[in-house]
């Protein structure tokens, strides 16, 4: 219960604060969580629907950026190893979503806070300080991973125990197959639209 | 203050690694450019941190992969005298960022994860350690070409100053633009493809026909 929380919250300072190496993106963590048991095909069909959603997207300045690679690494993690459903597909990528949405609102009064207390939150003698502001990041993340993971790992079991709607005789993968070509085709078709790179 | 030796530039591309987590909205990456450009200051005794926060801690924007071009032409400027420190600041604001947003998000980080999606959907979605190896190769390479790029932008911009962004002009540039363009294109194309044949092989809406 805290690994998880633990991880995602150095996921969320990887790909918004430090490095910026890649190895946060959704097609890397997606390995990371096959190796701890999760299922192949459900995590990676999720990991190229959550690139795909968010690929024509560029983190620019002050503008609410959606931090997927946390979203998409935090509801995977809390949705369990089972084999994803027609329900639990939809079902996690509107949390994906909705998660990626909430953190960027979260990062932002992160900010707002740690300019208002930067003395002691990012500096060292009145001068930036790399030690105490990756300390105070990770802290910060580690306690919204804390909240959030729980809340997300209990809400997914409950709804992956009620029988809802009776779709298990569909095939889950129906859902992101269907959105990934619908989102490449649109990338696609953006991208050849555009005269100039 | 010297023309910084290997070790140094390398100290310098080690700390733009950090520029963004100083990101603010009230200078952007101002305190993260006091940061990543100290070292130097502070080896030649010319500046003191106070003096560095004075000068250098006001509004500043650039991408956080091409900021080693930001701290070489900022070191050049502070150095020789020449031109106006604020001018070059704004030229800089305007020109990394657009740049770099445009080079990584638009280009790089789509090709890699669009071949990693090729490969997951070749691969019927299960990691043989074929997938796994391209995408850790693919991590990698972007890897080595992050650290190159902060390095070759410090040696650059303390060499050349402001001359050293005409390399975003030039015809090599220009060339890698396009077989980027091109790749993203053609894998984006290929994923399209792929996702259909993926549909139809494994029988995913079986469940309407029934």
């Amino acid at each position: 219960m805290f690994a998880f929380p633990a991880i995602s919250a150095f996921i969320l300072l990887e790909s918004r604060d430090v490095v910026n190496g890649l190895i946060t993106q959704p097609f890397m963590t997606a390995l990371f969580l096959i190796i701890c048991g999760y299922d192949p095909v459900s995590i990676l069909l999720t990991a190229s629907l959550t690139q795909l959603i968010y690929l024509n997207r560029q983190p620019s300045g002050a503008s609410l950026f959606p931090e997927y690679p946390f979203g998409f690494f935090i509801v995977t993690a809390a949705a369990g190893t089972q084999v994803y459903s027609l329900l639990s597909y939809s079902l996690i990528t509107i949390l994906i979503i909705s998660v990626s949405f909430l953190t960027s609102h979260y990062l932002k009064m992160k900010r707002i806070f740690f300019e208002k207390h930067r003395e002691r939150l990012k500096f060292h003698k009145r001068f930036p300080n790399v030690i105490s502001a990756v300390f105070f990041s990770y802290i910060s993340y580690l306690l919204l991973s804390l909240v959030l993971y729980p809340a997300l790992y209990f809400f997914l079991s409950f709804t992956d125990k009620l029988n809802l709607l009776n779709l298990n005789s569909a095939d889950g993968r129906m859902i992101p197959v269907i959105l990934c070509i619908l989102l490449s085709s649109r990338y696609l078709y953006f991208n050849l639209s555009r005269k100039n790179e | 203050m010297n023309k910084p030796d290997r070790k140094t530039i390398l100290l310098l591309a080690f700390r733009t690694y950090f520029i963004r987590i100083f990101y603010n909205y009230n200078n952007l990456f101002g305190e993260g450019l006091c940061y990543c450009i100290f070292p130097l200051f502070s080896s030649s005794c010319t500046s003191s941190r106070e003096e560095v926060a004075a000068k250098h801690m006001m509004t500043f924007n650039t991408n956080e992969y091409l900021s080693g071009f930001a701290v070489g032409i900022i070191l050049k400027t502070s150095e020789s005298g020449e031109g106006d420190m604020e001018r070059t600041k704004n030229i800089l604001s305007s020109v990394l960022g657009s740049v770099g947003d445009r080079l990584i998000y638009r280009l790089i980080l789509p090709v890699i994860a669009l071949s990693a999606a090729n490969k997951f959907i070749i691969s019927g979605f299960k990691p043989d350690a074929c997938s796994i190896a391209v995408i850790i190769s693919l991590v990698a390479v972007f890897n080595i070409f992050n650290l190159w790029i902060r390095y070759f932008g410090i040696s650059k911009g303390y060499d050349r100053g402001l001359e050293s962004l005409k390399i975003f002009k030039s015809p090599v540039y220009t060339r890698i633009v396009r077989i980027l363009t091109a790749a993203r294109n053609i894998l984006t194309a290929l994923l399209v493809i792929n996702f259909v044949i993926y549909l139809k092989v494994s029988n995913i809406l079986l469940f309407f026909y029934n």
